[in-house]
């Protein structure tokens, strides 16, 4: 009953419970009145009792950190090779790029081994793979290997695999067939036309690789493959999202498109690359949520998938198996670098003759990183879909306030519960009135039965 | 079940339509081809005569053929866009509504992704004039399909209480807008929510060809079933007997599928042959696990559209070296 | 191998056409209007014979693939090369 939420948009309130998939919009003193009823079990008046009532009715249970056995793995993620043929400008993904390792067919052998048995013995029929890199398919025969004997294997032992990678589009055309037949996703990071595109995402050698990359999305388009586009938006591409949702879901029929925000970093500094400004994120990405639904495409941003009610964000503490060309057990695709720079260290085990070799005390650690330890996230009604977002990119020990990532998250986050009950002209009436914006994501908490008094 | 095309000529753009490669020329049928066309019907013992184009009303002897197919005494079926002379709309109007079904595509236009309020206020006077004769089609080529705006028209111009939604397939090898299978289960959801709208009025959804089972959730079914939907899990050669004597599976496989239209022939024999030329490529389906699904195997699915399925094959061009030491002993199969 | 070794070149003989689906590869030959399943290892060379590696790229990967020495993958893969010529699928290219 504590993680009832309530946020104030313009004149009207957001009423919102994760817990109990509800939400509804009210006025002030209905607010008062739910709260007084809910806390006394008062009577409620007439028109508020289907709330009040659903309200009252049994909710999930908050979601809980892993504890056990690893038997239920998110996914195996492999990670074919950490070397990539792009110099994104704003990847801090370390050098070297091209000639780094790469997962020998021995170890991709032992760890698909190791996840079907595990699959297996734990009585599944499901499972998983997703491939990583650096650009996966830069270790093509790994790649296709890999698909070939998991198939085989999951054949045998009567397991149903998907297959699911993250890539740049970067091959030949007979290689892009091959993953548009082989694979059930492809996450494809496209940035926008031409221009952005070269700008944020040029290849190391200094050619264009664009239209390769739009004769490979055309190739997925056509197949059956799930394509889902990912695009880092910037601040010099925040006023073009609408524009780039139109050219996407004419040209190439995905599934979906995530829209991500710039991850700052020294890189994207150096490049003159910045993350855009939250209000303005939240405006335009409300007009490409609009321009996408008529193609039928779902838009998404990572940290307002309300559907996953959870303490993590991402794989890290969900027992995802996510394996380095070395054979190290991870928990995070993201490099050591990376997370030691936030004084994480997320390896849990290795691969070894055909099975995990896991640290437990490790893996326990990995699934204490939840968001019940992120303190500015407690009262925040983002917290069982955002989590606190990425644990190694977003700062949060010792926050007092909300920062950028927290904002855009917070005002998405309102902005598609008030479109999911079709409250579009309110919405647009937010969207251009910068006070009521914040006051619906500065207050210092949402939750229903501490505001005092309700603003 | 045969379609008898009378003309490859249109006069409107629709991105998705199957004949889309077909509508190069500008040939009408003689009234004498028709006439042998309308002999096999009978021979075929087919109980309806369907006339298809292009657009059949364009021919400029449409009045005529229409008579002609009267005379046999079948119920005559005339699939139009429905922007249509004065000329070919009298002739229409002026038959029996018992003895007519006159299909008007809805979504058919000269100008495709735009709103075109001079096309919709045409087709409007000729659904109100056609009445219960007029049966309204729609092609579904986008996953977010707005077909609401069909209900308002039906019962305002009093037309035959069915709507038939149609899939747009791709012409094999060819270039139309379809509706990718990947897409189908979002379509399907808002199928079945729209025959519930549409039953509530009194209208049925009547399903064409190459729907498949797996669009469908198990609410979405139990929605169809109860909002009275005519579905079927269909992809058989109907027979296209086009103006080049040639008789082809249907429109998306034109160029791959058909045989040739002898005076004497009949729909039966056609159609096995059809069937045989095509059997080897049934065991696949639209999507990967077809071959292996229940519902297939259980024949409450047949796997979807042909075109669909044949465009997921690909030619095979192996070439392999192999060390001649290492072929020497194998026995010599000759290419 | 050496520079100058010589080579029989494998072909499919008439055109076919395939398409992979979940559990198998189906191959449609329509001069002989058959239709042929491939699954398991089959499936897995056929794959790599369509994606044009090479002979001794093929012998490494179905070594890894059947976890056995590679005279012994070899020998596997002429098996299913001979079944392919018996077939009509593939057949060794006329000089």
């Amino acid at each position: 009953m504590d993680d009832i939420f309530l946020v104030p948009v313009i004149h009207k309130y957001l009423l919102y419970s994760p817990l109990h998939h509800f939400v509804a919009l009210v006025d002030r003193h209905a607010a008062q009145l739910i709260r007084a009823g809910l806390n006394t079990q008062d009577s409620v008046p007439e028109v508020l009792k289907t709330i009040a009532e659903q309200l009252h009715s049994v909710e999930i249970n908050p979601p809980t950190v892993r504890t056990g056995m690893l038997d239920d793995p998110l996914f195996l993620g492999m990670i074919p090779t950490r070397n990539c043929n792009l110099g994104c400008r704003y990847c801090d993904f370390a050098a070297p790029k091209l000639d780094g390792p790469v997962m020998s067919l021995d170890t991709a052998r032992q760890t698909i081994d190791a996840y079907l048995n595990l699959l297996k013995a734990a009585g599944r029929d499901y499972g998983e793979v997703h491939l990583f890199g650096g650009e996966p398919f830069f270790a093509m025969e790994v790649v296709q290997f890999i698909v070939e004997y998991a198939t085989l294997g999951a054949s045998e032992l009567k397991l149903n695999i998907h297959f699911e990678a993250i890539t740049n589009g970067i091959y030949n055309s007979k290689s892009c067939r091959w993953i548009a037949d082989y694979f059930d996703t492809i996450i494809l990071s496209l940035d926008g036309p031409a221009e952005i595109q070269e700008r944020q995402r040029p290849a190391r050698n200094g050619h264009n690789p664009f239209s390769t990359i739009i004769r490979n999305a055309r190739v997925f388009s056509e197949a059956a493959v799930e394509l889902i586009i990912r695009v880092c938006v910037t601040s010099q591409t925040v006023g073009r999202m609408a524009e780039i949702a139109a050219w996407l879901g004419e040209e190439f029929r995905p599934s979906t498109v995530c829209f991500e925000t710039l991850t700052e970093s020294q890189l994207s500094r150096a490049s003159g690359l910045m993350p855009p400004s939250p209000w303005e994120f939240v405006r335009q990405f409300v007009d490409a949520t609009r321009v996408l639904d008529r193609y039928g495409i779902e838009i998404v941003l990572s940290t307002t998938n309300m559907q996953n009610i959870q303490t993590s964000f991402c794989p890290v503490g969900k027992d995802a198996l996510i394996v380095s060309p070395d054979g190290t057990l991870h928990a995070c695709y993201l490099l050591p670098e990376d997370w030691s720079r936030n004084n994480l260290d997320l390896r849990f085990g290795r691969v070894a003759e055909g099975r995990f070799e896991i640290d437990d005390q490790a893996l326990q650690r990995i699934r204490s990183l939840s968001v019940y330890d992120k303190a500015l996230c407690s009262n925040c009604l983002c917290r069982y879909h955002c989590a606190g977002g990425c644990h190694v990119n977003h700062h949060l020990a010792g926050a007092k306030h909300y920062d950028d990532l927290c904002i855009q998250t917070r005002l998405i986050t309102i902005a598609k519960l008030l479109l999911q009950m079709k409250q579009d002209e309110l919405v647009d009436e937010w969207l251009t009135n910068r006070p009521a914006m914040e006051a619906s994501v500065m207050q210092p908490t949402d939750r229903l039965f501490r505001l005092e008094p309700i603003p | 079940m045969a379609n008898l095309v009378v003309t490859d000529v249109c006069n409107m753009k629709c991105s998705f339509c199957f004949a889309h490669d077909y509508l190069r020329k500008s040939s009408f049928i003689s009234l004498e081809a028709f006439e042998q066309r309308l002999d096999f019907i009978e021979r075929s013992d087919i109980n309806e005569i369907r006339l298809i184009g292009g657009e059949p009303s364009l021919h400029p002897r449409f009045p005529e053929l229409i008579a002609l197919a009267q005379q046999r005494g079948k119920h005559i079926v005339v699939f139009s866009h429905g922007l249509l002379s004065e000329r070919a709309l009298a002739c229409l109007e002026s038959l029996p509504v018992e003895e007519c079904t006159i299909l008007i595509n809805m979504n058919a236009t000269r100008t495709p992704g735009q709103r075109n309020t001079q096309e919709q206020h045409q087709r409007w006077m000729t659904l109100r004039r056609l009445g219960q004769r007029a049966l309204l089609g729609f092609n579904i080529f986008e996953a977010n399909p707005q077909f609401d705006f069909i209900l308002p028209l039906i019962l305002e111009a009093n037309c035959r209480r069915v709507i038939r939604l149609g899939l747009a397939h791709p012409i094999l090898d060819g270039q139309n807008e379809y509706l990718h299978p990947k897409q189908y289960p979002m379509v399907g959801h808002k199928i079945s929510q729209f025959a519930k709208t549409a039953a509530e009025l009194g209208v049925k959804l009547e399903l064409d060809c190459g729907f498949v089972r797996c669009m469908f959730s198990n609410d979405d079914m139990e929605t169809l079933h109860q909002a009275q939907a005519d579905i079927g899990w269909r992809c058989n050669p109907i027979l296209d007997v086009d103006l080049t004597e040639q008789v082809f599976h249907c429109f998306p496989l034109s160029g791959k599928v058909h045989r040739p239209f002898f005076p004497d022939a009949d729909a039966r024999n056609l159609r096995a042959l059809l069937v045989e030329q095509t059997r080897h490529y049934r065991m696949a389906g639209i999507y990967k696990e077809c071959s292996t699904c229940s519902f297939r195997q259980r024949d409450e699915c047949m796997g979807g559209c042909l075109a669909n399925t044949m465009k997921r094959f690909q030619p095979a061009a192996l070439r392999l070296r192999v060390p001649d030491d290492v072929v020497a002993d194998w026995p010599r199969a000759m290419a | 191998m050496s520079g100058n070794q010589s080579y029989e070149v494998l072909i499919n003989p008439h055109p076919l056409y395939w398409v992979r689906d979940r559990e198998q590869i189906l191959i449609v030959d329509e001069q002989s209007q058959e239709i042929y399943a491939l699954q398991h290892v089959e499936a897995a060379v056929w794959t790599w014979l369509a994606l044009a590696y090479s002979y001794a790229k093929i012998v490494e990967l179905s070594t890894a693939m059947l976890g056995v020495p590679s005279a012994e993958a070899e020998q596997r893969l002429q098996v299913i090369f001979q079944n392919w010529q018996n077939t009509g699928i593939l057949a060794i290219e006329a000089r």
